[in-house]
């Protein structure tokens, strides 16, 4: 390849010159902006004082809510990457004013209200469209812009109840049962990213922008290709199976020694299921004629998991993979979140970035779920505290005064504290120990600093990880 | 007439199963010209999954093989052979994007490795696809959806605590890797707009389910607690999430924000002291309000709770089998679901847009036959002879 090796410099991003102005919320919108930053757009973020975006609340450092709380909260943080922050109060005629004025610096603006929020605004994309003509609106709802659900509430951690993921997710005979993220969130707010680079391309070549209309649920739909299939081909659903596989066998979830872990094992066909019996040493149970059958093994898995899982027992999880995968067997260990994070070959793969922030300290955060060779996703900046970013922003982008500054400061239009009482207790999980009573987590383990390095802080700090080179 | 996003794009393909199909297809509903490669006689191993039209397999029979290849052409031809290797040079030297989820270094070996391609075409996208990545020590394992699920971290944060993890249904990681491959190109065909240069870009299958597991590595990395799969209920309040049995199925019960709203809703406004109303108590509490709210909403019909709870601004959900999605109001109202007709399978439903661009339309379509669109490449585009075909596909080339 004739390309020369960028080296260390910070290489080029997909998006640079681009702006983003984004006013949403929790997970999917974050994502949605985020990502867009991680390609190298300006991404402004947009918040109230006055209502502020709850997952500044979720997971402190130390479990503890000190000091300034509301900015230190992981789930904001791992979702607000590369944003520069400002509050608004759009309730408020001038913050209304101040809205429109940064409207009109930007290329694309990201929102997740429900349909009716921005219309009563006086700010439907029609109206915006008359600040910023070519603007590409993207709005992200759980049920999309038209319809008779438009308006409905809707938060991620249920469609997948609507979407038919819970359907299909469960263990046999069971109830249903929701994935353990809220799994729509991270697949609409990817389209979005999606949905505006093809904007973008349309732009490019017109100079026409458009509103993007995203639903959640359409979105999460668009995963289950086979479900809906098999309904329309054969008039039915696919229903719960647990860890087993509509067509594989064996294909499960067994144990392995020490406290709750796990290897995954599928066999596709009868190689895998030959060399899964060479792997476990040939033992007579496997060797006997009948499971030689694939229908035979699909019929009889209930004794082909006994047999398989008396031999799993004798392993670690990763030993087990090792084993397995060298005889070319699929199998894999059901990685919790301390194993990922020390995990040899996503750390070969730099997957996690431990980056620094004043509010959080150094922590690693999951990288970007694609490499580019060229110009790769890269983290620039921690995720903005509560206004941080007011006065450069309008200070330096839309040149206000010194004096309208502090005069905004004075209503509250803008601010860099909570504009409501927050009680910091309110938002205490359950202690370590009492989480380990509920089952809530498998283990507390005091020592994490140290584990993970965070207090060999920032030289440890990574950005611009390099993946698919060429 | 509107065109798709992507109208003029020319995208060499070179997937198959889920993932690189997934991409590819929505590459194709978005207006790319969409070129696959399949193997002579067999075709892209996903014609022989499951589903099938009335359960009796067929290479053009599978219902997932349609839903991957809809607007897409389809060529057959012999990777292994000297023209097979040829022709994608031609093709590639001619294509915006090529993508491929070969096993990492197969095209290599084929003579294909991406930098000959980028020799041949400075200004070619490449996707690659794989279950861990180009590179890292995993490169070279096997695995299916269920591993990857499994390593990423999604079936251990999934089910009971106290039975083992459980995998998502249907095929998370694979779809999730068609998404981000998407993303991806999308993002590199933009910069080479400007730039005029391709590049590469490489999707882990696993990584792509270890980054999108919201809290679950935040919990060791903020406070050294490893999270463990919790039923259907999200870690931070209760409820939130929980997935409980109705009078006529199951629903899906909003966070807790709107605790007061619940307790007037399930006929039990006293339970909305303030005691009750704190986070913490609630979830280390949560059986006392579990019985309750299972009393309550045994004595409703999903329909109605999720009407009621609507009228209310609380989101309850109810869990849907796919004829319910296919026919609910919403649905039908935007038509999200779209049909087309196949010449084997007659009408197929399916779902439409996953996101609407007003001005660059997605398109329906269907999956092409094995090998449908061969004359068209070879002899029209090509500029192959009708009996060079015939040769071609006696030699087994094509």
């Amino acid at each position: 390849m004739a390309r020369k090796p960028t080296g260390r410099a910070r290489a080029k991003g997909v998006l640079d010159g681009i702006r983003v102005l984004d006013n949403t919320v929790a997970w999917a919108g974050p994502l949605c902006s985020k990502t867009l930053g991680e390609l190298g757009a300006e991404v402004i973020r947009v918040e109230a004082c006055q209502r502020m975006d709850s997952t500044r609340l979720l997971f402190f450092p130390e479990r503890t809510p000190t000091g300034q709380f509301f900015n230190a909260g992981a789930y904001y943080h791992k979702m607000n990457r590369n944003k520069l922050g400002v509050t608004l109060n759009m309730g408020d005629p001038e913050g209304l004013q101040v809205f429109k004025e940064l409207l009109r610096t930007v290329d694309v603006f990201v929102e997740n209200h429900t349909p009716r929020v921005m219309p009563n605004f006086g700010l439907p994309y029609e109206e915006l469209c008359k600040i910023r003509p070519d603007l590409i609106m993207i709005s992200l709802t759980g049920y999309g812009q038209t319809g008779p659900y438009a308006n409905f509430k809707s938060v991620g951690t249920l469609q997948d109840a609507n979407g038919g993921l819970a359907y299909q997710t469960g263990y046999e005979g069971g109830p249903p049962t929701r994935i353990g993220i809220s799994g729509g969130d991270p697949i609409y707010g990817l389209y979005g990213a999606a949905a505006v680079l093809m904007a973008l391309i349309h732009r490019r070549r017109t100079g026409q922008g458009q509103h993007i209309d995203l639903s959640e649920r359409e979105a999460y739909m668009s995963f289950m290709g086979e479900f809906f299939l098999d309904h329309s081909l054969n008039n039915r659903s696919r229903t719960r199976m647990g860890n087993r596989h509509p067509s594989m066998a064996p294909h499960g979830c067994y144990p392995c020694k020490g406290n709750d872990k796990w290897i995954n094992i599928a066999c596709r066909d009868d190689r895998d299921w030959a060399a899964l019996v060479a792997a476990m040493g040939n033992p007579a149970w496997a060797r006997a004629e009948r499971f030689a059958d694939s229908l035979y093994r699909y019929q009889q898995q209930d004794e082909l998991d006994e047999g398989i899982s008396r031999w799993t027992k004798r392993y670690t999880h990763y030993g087990c993979m090792e084993r397995l995968q060298r005889f070319g067997v699929p199998a894999g260990p059901a990685l919790n979140g301390k194993e990922l994070l020390l995990d040899p070959h996503l750390a070969a793969r730099r997957f996690f970035s431990y980056d620094w922030s004043q509010y959080t300290g150094t922590r690693p955060f999951p990288g970007a779920t694609y490499g580019l060779s060229r110009t790769p996703p890269r983290t620039i900046r921690p995720a903005p505290g509560l206004g941080e970013h007011n006065r450069e922003v309008l200070g330096g982008l839309l040149g206000f005064s010194q004096e309208r500054l502090r005069a905004l400061e004075a209503k509250q239009v803008i601010g860099d504290q909570p504009a409501i009482e927050l009680v910091a207790g309110q938002y205490s999980p359950p202690t370590p120990e009492k989480m380990l009573e509920l089952d809530m987590i498998v283990e507390y383990d005091p020592d994490y600093r140290k584990v993970l390095g965070l207090d060999a802080a920032p030289a440890r700090r990574r950005t611009g990880r390099k993946r698919g080179g060429r | 007439m509107a065109q798709g996003p992507l109208a003029g794009v020319k995208v060499l393909d070179l997937t198959w199963h889920l993932a690189g199909p997934f991409c590819s297809k929505l590459l194709a509903d978005y207006g790319a010209e969409v070129i696959k490669v399949e193997r002579p006689g067999t075709g892209d191993p996903a014609r022989s999954l499951s589903p099938f039209l009335g359960d009796e397999p067929g290479l053009e029979r599978s219902g997932l093989f349609f839903y991957l290849n809809t607007n897409k052409k389809s060529i057959t031809l012999n990777l292994r052979s000297e023209f097979g290797r040829q022709t994608i040079r031609r093709l590639a030297q001619e294509a915006d994007v090529l993508v491929e989820s070969f096993s990492p270094g197969t095209l290599r070996r084929l003579g294909l490795g991406p930098r000959t391609l980028a020799k041949l075409n400075p200004a070619l996208v490449i996707t690659s696809i794989s279950n861990f990545g180009q590179t890292g020590p995993y490169r070279d394992y096997q695995a299916t959806d269920a591993t990857l699920t499994a390593m990423g971290g999604l079936s251990y944060v999934t089910g009971d605590p106290q039975r083992e993890p459980l995998r998502p249904g249907g095929s998370q990681a694979n779809y999730h890797a068609g998404l981000n491959a998407f993303l991806a190109t999308l993002a590199a065909l933009y910069e080479k707009d400007v730039s005029g240069e391709g590049q590469q870009a490489d999707i882990s299958m696993m990584e792509c389910i270890a980054g999108i597991l919201e809290y679950t590595t935040s919990m060791y990395s903020f406070g050294g607690t490893v999270r463990k799969r919790w039923y259907s209920r999200h870690h931070m309040a209760y409820p939130h999430g929980d997935i409980m049995p109705c009078k006529d199925g199951y629903v899906a019960v909003p966070v807790s924000r709107d605790w007061q709203q619940l307790c007037a809703f399930l006929g039990h406004p006293e339970l909305a002291d303030e005691r009750m109303t704190a986070l913490t108590y609630r979830m280390e509490h949560w059986q006392e309000f579990e019985g309750i709210m299972a009393q309550m909403l045994g004595e409703k019909t999903k329909h109605e709770i999720f009407e009621i709870g609507q009228a209310l601004h609380m989101s309850f959900t109810m869990v849907m089998d796919a004829e319910e999605i296919v026919n609910d109001p919403q649905n039908t109202d935007r038509g999200a679901f779209v049909t087309e007709k196949h010449p084997e399978l007659g009408p197929v439903t399916y779902p439409g847009a996953p996101v609407r661009l007003p001005l660059t339309p997605w398109r329906t379509g269907r999956a092409p036959l094995l090998g449908e669109h061969n004359h068209e490449v070879y002899c029209d585009r090509l500029g192959y002879k009708a009996a060079d075909l015939v040769r071609l596909r006696q030699q087994g080339a094509i």
